[in-house]
């Protein structure tokens, strides 16, 4: 049996499974983790970066002259002083670091000053004289497909295109009773991390290293020996705990770390980069925004049919990680649902605008919010419960995905759905709102349910691995080295919970320690919900091959065989006479005495997954985390104002390292999915934003928090990873949209196509029904 | 980000001092009291004082109290205070409903009635209740003191009627009278941490079943906080019942002008008005004490 197997069915677990509280809860609280900030040392450079004006110009002439001049300022770096690629892209190379010839949005970097201190950038930064020649822009991804609109890259506007072609849709139409044919729209959103993009790089000889909140060490690592021209080996990267990050810092710091380095080489001198709250607004990457044309079809007795949908979503000025999102929503555009024919077009388009980029749910929040918006208005037309009419066509073990993918276990999308609805009293609730709607004159309520699936992990088929190391110190305590940054959600943690579990020891024996590309090999970014999944399976792989020398070394001092070996609570016992034990210390101190291996580092290797790019099908990802939302609102007619009552759900998690953990990612990921649905809206005027700031740009404070007074854990364990399970981080987000505007539509007997659903569109929308019906 | 350009920070020992500093430098000062407002616009550049007069310390000017028929209160009172005041509540409830909804703990804790006022936003939410209770305003200068009725205060976005000697030093208000009802209705884009889209306070005096008297005023709606009067004439020595109410209520769009922002469009606003009104008036006819 593989050490993966015997964790599945491994018996009397004493950490895995169970509510333990954070040990760093109490210090977050009292504000004591150090942040990257937190580590400005005086003789630090400050760098602030000089930015466009301008949506789309060409630059004609940069004078570095009055900046220089500005007593502190030591240097003004620009695309000329690059000694490696002056090349950031990360889908595709479209993205220089410091702009070139041209800009392509009103933040884009284009120089960089170096000072002494704060004051003396921020004045260099002002006096650096850029002469641009304006060119026409785009901002509407619409106008931006037109033949005579202005061309923002060479290759034209169009970045990328998917497809996927199942079955045919064509007969699948013909064979439908019912057709719905819509099309909806999302906004931009902003992660809204406490904490802006912070890097601190410091020189060496011939080495940089760098300090940084973020998601992905070893990407990081690459992007800065690619601009300076550097060996990887050459480039440390160390991570520090981030104030949020939700995708935002996966793309951002990658590449904003190069520009530190690079200052950091050029000076010789420590270099300190933050951003200020509106360079995080005007210039980091946001969520895509989209037009999803969505066309379903249905039989009478509720089986769907077909579904063809166009997808366009826009990436801004640079491509950024847009493939891989409208990948991922090309390849769940149908929803966690059985669909025989299948037809999806997507267009990633270039704008003049802030680019897009990785936020939780990367792309799946869009496409399930036309989806799932989808599947409640053919339940309506069929005159089907929309549970029941979910249930009919729910994915199983065994039927396959959007594109073709069999699942084959780990499905436990219907048991979230039948026990939430069961749990919450489904069917009562619906008829008891419905009477009380009856009665109501101006507040009306409503419930409505949206499900959703989630690949975890990377998209199309690119190779997947992760990697962690344990050190048994002399006096038995563990050193973790994780390889998944901690942004707060907890999985080193998890980590540390199953190497505790493994070795035998409770979990304050585990020191946890953030990346640094110098002590554990590359194990790929925290992203993807992958954390707990890749990462704490090569956690599980190190501990489980450090057990094995403490089992022999325990054996030897034992004198026993090593399977009687058993190790709780940090005793190491003989199993069959217990009374022959030593302490886990012993055993530790012994190991360094005889010369065993007294490390140990673990790998995580995805399964092969592959993909056919003319027609799209093909197994997307190794598994899935399926996800049930039921919201309840409360709509006021007289305002527009929607109040989210409720949010109850049910995910099937593979298996729950720790239920705390995982709620406290239901109530954040549904947090930012109630902004996302009811508030949030980046609004431009000429390519500028208008609102960059915390007083207009209105993300949901603790009292807008909604109650999620009942969390369903479903538990069908993935055999691919450590004790089954699966990764939860993005999966609350991505259903909550769809499910308040679902309730909305049950409440007022309106269909919101287009987030945010603010309380003037329902008003208005009210209004004009009104209207209407007198 | 712009760089602050320096200035002059003076911390004067009484109000006396702050008078004197204030008349010395007048147009170049700007009176610091909780920075709520300040700081941020200063941070943005919007405004650059040569000289920042700090008042935070004075006490002298932090009360809240009755004398004679009026309620007194200090141009420092912080909105915390007022809102814990049992004075306020029990004699000026319009007002201690509208601190209940303005910012978040933090800025109640900071911000002060006096800079609410003197900042002279729109939306502010003090405006709208005191502009209802007739409050008049107490301002000091080298050349003496005056008492400015609230409704001359506001004279346009973040414009006030203090001359640049002037300090606001006090807030004067009756207590609702006998026989009435108040409320206040916000509407903002959540539930905390929010400027008004809307906001209207309403006060009526009864006499039996009959209007003896009716105040309404709005923030966020036009360029300042604005009385009703042609709606309330629709009200006073009326019956008050909800058909009333109703139709009075849509008369309030005629004496706004309001903008459309990211906040929200001039349309919305203008209805908003016609059922915030409605609405804060069907309250305010509940509330009467009988
Ligand atoms: C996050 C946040 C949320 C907020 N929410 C709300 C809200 O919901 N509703 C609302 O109405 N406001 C809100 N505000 C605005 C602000 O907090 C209030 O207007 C507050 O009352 C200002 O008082 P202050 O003491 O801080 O004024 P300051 O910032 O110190 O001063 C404001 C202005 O008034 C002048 N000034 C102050 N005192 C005097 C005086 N005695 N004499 C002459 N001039 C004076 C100053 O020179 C300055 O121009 C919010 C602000 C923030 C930052």
């Amino acid at each position: 049996m593989g050490y993966l197997e015997e964790l599945l069915v491994k018996e009397g677990l004493s950490l895995v499974g169970k509510r333990v509280s954070r040990p760093d809860a109490l210090d977050k609280v009292l504000g004591r983790p150090l942040f990257t900030a937190d580590k400005l040392t005086r003789g630090m450079l400050w760098a602030k970066i000089v930015r466009s004006k301008y949506p789309h110009a060409i630059i004609k002439r940069i004078d570095k002259g009055k900046a220089l001049g500005v007593p502190g300022v030591l240097t003004v770096l620009t695309a000329e002083d690059i000694p490696g690629e002056n090349q950031i892209g990360y889908a595709i190379p479209d993205q220089p670091l410091l702009a070139m010839d041209k800009v392509r949005f009103v933040g884009e970097p284009v120089a960089v000053v170096v000072a002494e201190n704060e004051e003396a950038a921020e004045k260099g930064a002002e006096l650096v004289e850029i002469e641009y020649e304006s060119l026409p822009a785009v901002f509407d991804p619409l106008e931006a497909l037109k033949p005579v609109a202005p061309r923002i890259h060479e290759s034209g506007n169009i970045a990328t295109t998917t497809i996927i072609r199942k079955g045919d849709v064509e007969k699948g139409f013909r064979e439908a009773d019912v057709i719905v044919e819509n099309t909806y729209k999302t906004q931009r959103q902003e992660h809204a991390y406490l904490e802006t993009e912070t890097v601190i790089a410091v020189p060496e000889i011939n080495k940089v290293t760098i300090l940084a909140c973020m998601q992905s060490p070893w990407l990081i690592r690459r992007m800065v020996a690619k601009v300076l021209g550097y060996k990887q080996s050459k480039v440390r990267v160390i991570e520090l705990p981030a104030g949020g990050a939700f995708g935002g810092k996966d793309d951002m710091i990658p590449m904003i770390a190069p520009i530190a380095a690079l200052a950091a080489v050029k000076t010789g001198k420590p270099v300190f980069l933050m951003f200020k709250r509106d360079e995080t607004f005007e210039a980091s990457n946001k969520r895509h925004p989209s037009i999803i044309r969505y066309k379903s079809g249905a039989t009478k007795d509720g089986k769907l049919v077909a579904v063809e949908i166009e997808i366009i979503y826009e990436t801004g000025a640079y491509a950024n990680r847009g493939p891989f999102v409208l990948w991922r929503a090309t390849a769940h555009a149908a929803g966690p649902y059985e669909v025989p024919n299948v037809k999806v077009d997507g267009k990633l388009v270039y704008t003049n605008r802030v680019f897009s980029g990785s936020f939780r749910g990367f792309g799946d929040p869009q496409i399930h919010f036309a989806a799932e918006s989808q599947m409640d208005e053919l339940a309506a037309k069929l005159g089907m419960d929309p549970v029941e009419f979910r249930l009919k066509n729910i994915l199983k073990p065994g039927l396959t995905t959007t594109c073709g993918q069999v699942v084959d276990q780990s499905v436990g999308v219907e048991e979230a759905l039948r026990k939430l609805a069961e749990k919450i009293n489904w069917e009562k609730r619906k008829r008891e709102i419905e009477e009380y709607n009856r009665e109501s004159k101006r507040k009306l309520k409503g419930i409505g349910v949206a499900c959703a699936y989630h690949g975890i992990s990377t998209s199309r088929g690119a190779p997947d691995w992760s990697a962690a190391a344990v050190i048994i110190n002399e006096d038995g305590t563990i050193t973790y080295k994780g390889g998944i940054c901690r942004l707060g959600q907890g999985s080193l943690i998890g980590h540390a919970k199953i190497v505790a579990e493994i070795l035998g020891v409770p979990l304050s024996y585990i020191q946890i320690e953030g990346p640094d590309t110098d002590a554990i090999p590359e194990a790929r970014p925290t992203h993807g919900s992958r954390g707990l999944m890749t990462g704490g399976t090569a956690a599980a792989d190190a501990a489980s091959k450090l057990r094995r020398n403490i089992v022999r070394v325990a054996s030897e001092m034992l004198e026993c065989k090593t399977e009687d070996i058993e190790i709780k609570d940090a005793l190491i016992y003989v199993k069959p006479d217990p009374s022959r034990n030593i302490p886990f210390s012993e055993a530790a101190k012994e190991l360094y005495v005889r010369g065993y291996e007294t490390a140990a580092y673990g790998f995580y290797r995805a399964p092969k997954r592959f993909f056919d790019p003319k027609t799209g099908l093909g197994v997307a990802y190794g598994v899935y985390v399926y996800i049930v939302n039921i919201a309840e609102v409360e709509v006021d007619t007289w305002t527009g104002q929607v109040k989210v009552e409720r949010v109850h759900t049910a995910a099937d998690v593979g298996k729950a390292i720790d239920p705390d953990l995982i709620e406290q990612q239901f109530h954040g990921a549904i947090a930012q999915g109630l902004g996302l649905t009811l508030t949030e809206d980046i609004v431009f005027s000429d390519g500028k934003i208008l609102n960059n700031n915390y007083t207009d740009y209105v993300i949901p404070t603790v009292k807008d928090r909604v109650e999620v007074p009942t969390v369903v854990l479903v538990e069908q364990p993935y055999k691919g990873a450590a004790f089954g399970a699966k990764g939860v981080a993005e999966a609350a987000l991505i259903p909550t949209p769809p499910a308040i505007t679902n309730a909305i539509r049950h409440a007022t007997g309106i269909r919101f196509k287009e987030l945010p659903v603010t309380p003037e569109k329902v008003y208005f929308a009210l209004k004009k029904r009104r209207g209407e019906k007198s | 980000m712009k760089l602050i350009p320096p200035y002059r920070y003076l911390r004067p020992k009484n109000l006396q001092e702050a008078v004197e500093q204030l008349g010395r430098y007048g147009e170049e000062a700007k009176i610091l009291a909780g920075g709520t407002d300040l700081i941020p616009m200063i941070r943005d550049c919007l405004i650059t004082p040569k000289t920042m007069i700090d008042i935070s310390f004075l006490d002298e000017l932090r009360y809240i109290r009755e004398e004679g028929d009026m309620i007194k209160i200090g141009a420092l009172a912080t909105h915390s205070e007022i809102l814990k005041s049992p004075l306020i509540n029990g004699k000026t409830g319009v007002l201690a409903k509208a601190e209940k909804v303005l910012g978040a703990t933090q800025i109640r804790n900071r911000g002060t009635i006096g800079g609410n006022l003197c900042n002279a936003s729109p939306a502010a939410d003090t405006a709208p209740p005191l502009m209802v209770l007739n409050a008049k305003l107490k301002a000091i200068s080298v050349e003496g003191e005056r008492i400015i009725p609230i409704e001359e205060f506001f004279t346009g976005p973040r414009k006030n009627a203090l001359k640049p000697n002037e300090i606001l030093v006090e807030v004067q208000v009756s207590p609702e009278p006998e026989k009435s009802g108040s409320s206040f209705i916000k509407l903002g884009r959540r539930r905390a941490l929010t400027l008004s889209v809307v906001s209207t306070a309403a006060l009526i005096v009864m006499d039996g079943v009959k209007c003896r008297d009716a105040r309404i005023a709005l923030g966020a709606v036009a360029p300042t906080p604005v009385r009703a009067k042609e709606t309330e004439k629709l009200l006073i020595n009326k019956e008050l019942n909800g058909e009333v109410i109703s139709s009075a209520a849509e008369k309030v769009v005629e004496e706004i002008n309001p903008i459309t922002d990211v906040r929200g469009s001039a349309e919305y606003r203008r209805e908003m008005s016609k059922v915030l009104t409605k609405r804060c008036l069907l309250e305010a006819l509940e509330s009467v004490k009988r």
